[in-house]
């Protein structure tokens, strides 16, 4: 049954010079679109203004590869991206169970010691450069003690408000 | 598996194969875009009424079609470089494989811990169940886990045959005397159908080849089974 309806959908598809299944192909669609529209645009704008007829079928036809080349690059581009999170997101599900309350990559304690590992390393290297990271590391402290009195004020003021 | 009528490729069961289909897509829209603008230019130059007969050279036109078809060149080549290393990559398998290919039908060898074999033969139309493909369906199929690297090792005892199936990407050639080997992962539970793509005599067109990812603890029963069962 759902062979038949999936067989039906193909067959109904508008294929692109008979090659290129615009439905089933991602991006496809939409780059087709866009190119249709692009050049519509494109080729009455330059017959509006200079009203040739034929250099604005050219034209036309210069804004319908253009557009559809753009809009397909780009949502491929895109496209892609999301398959890398998916994929890193898929096998972040699956290992989950296996890196369940080991230091992952990210975490605050391998964070720490990276910023140890570079202190030591530089403060060999540049004397001043320990002053620098001491500032910053102070300056983040700093903040984030701010940021957790204020989510601590924020509590107690919605708390009370419950009372 | 292919439904009928289906000029396209399969739905795509592997990464690689993903790969493919995405790099497919790819080029098709630039082959696509080049070939209404090649039915455009056609179409004009016959329409036009007027000729030019002073014009003799061109630099401009001249730069621009030499530059741009080496653009469009290097756009699809990138791509398909990256794919081709892509799918030479060895990725630690899981399981090895050995897939022997005979006249008419292949063998499937499961070694890496216990001696597993068992040949493959095209079930006849005349035995298939409502359900069951004609001339895809074998009475034992290779079965492997999903989402673990296999290694799969081709070669044939008689003459030349070829492991091909289209859903996960993979054709690799059985020739006698020599081991090809090829890697891939299945992504979902299946049945996947392939055929034997060398010519091979008379029931060339009757070998095929089914696997099945299952999940691990099914393949693990399925293989004791079948090792009782031997």
């Amino acid at each position: 049954m759902a062979g038949e309806e999936q067989e039906n959908n193909n067959n109904k598809g508008f294929r692109l010079l008979g090659i290129l299944d615009v439905q089933n192909t991602p991006c496809a669609r939409d780059a087709v679109l866009h190119g249709a529209g692009g050049s519509l645009g494109a080729g009455l704008l330059h017959f509006l203004t200079t009203s040739r007829v034929k250099r604005s079928f050219d034209v036309g036809f210069a804004g319908f590869l253009l557009t559809t080349l753009g809009s397909w690059f780009y949502c491929r581009m895109n496209n892609a991206k999301v398959r890398v999170q998916q994929r890193r997101i898929q096998d972040g599900i699956k290992n989950k169970i296996i890196l369940q309350r080991t230091p992952h990559p990210g975490s605050r304690s391998e964070k720490k010691e990276i910023l140890n590992r570079l202190q030591n390393f530089f403060l060999g290297s540049c004397p001043n450069l320990h002053k620098i990271l001491r500032l910053f590391q102070a300056s983040r402290l700093a903040h984030r003690r701010v940021t957790e009195v204020r989510r601590r004020l924020v509590y107690s003021d919605s708390s009370r408000s419950n009372d | 598996m292919a439904h009928p009528s289906q000029l396209g490729f399969q739905d795509a069961a592997s990464p690689l194969m993903e790969e493919l289909l995405h790099f497919h897509d790819h080029a098709l829209m630039i082959v696509i875009l080049i070939s209404t603008m090649v039915l455009y230019i056609i179409l004009a130059m016959v329409t036009a009424k007027l000729t030019d007969k002073l014009v003799l050279d061109s630099q401009e036109i001249e730069i621009i079609w030499t530059v741009l078809p080496a653009i469009i060149l290097i756009l699809i080549a990138l791509p398909s470089l990256r794919i081709s290393y892509l799918m030479d990559e060895i990725n630690d398998p899981h399981l090895t494989i050995k897939a022997m290919g005979h006249q008419w039908y292949w063998s499937y060898e499961y070694t890496d811990y216990e001696d597993l074999g068992f040949d493959s033969y095209m079930t006849p139309t005349q035995d298939l169940t409502p359900g069951q493909f004609r001339l895809l369906e074998a009475d034992h199929r290779m079965v492997t886990p999903v989402e673990s690297p296999i290694r799969v090792l081709i070669s044939a005892e008689d003459v030349l045959h070829s492991w091909a199936i289209p859903a996960l990407g993979v054709k690799v050639d059985a020739v006698p005397g020599r081991l090809n080997q090829t890697t891939f992962i299945i992504s979902r539970p299946g049945v996947f159908f392939g055929q034997c793509s060398e010519i091979c005599g008379a029931n060339h067109s009757f070998m095929p080849i089914v696997v099945e990812a299952v999940p691990l603890q099914h393949f693990e029963n399925w293989s004791s089974l079948m090792i009782e069962e031997a």
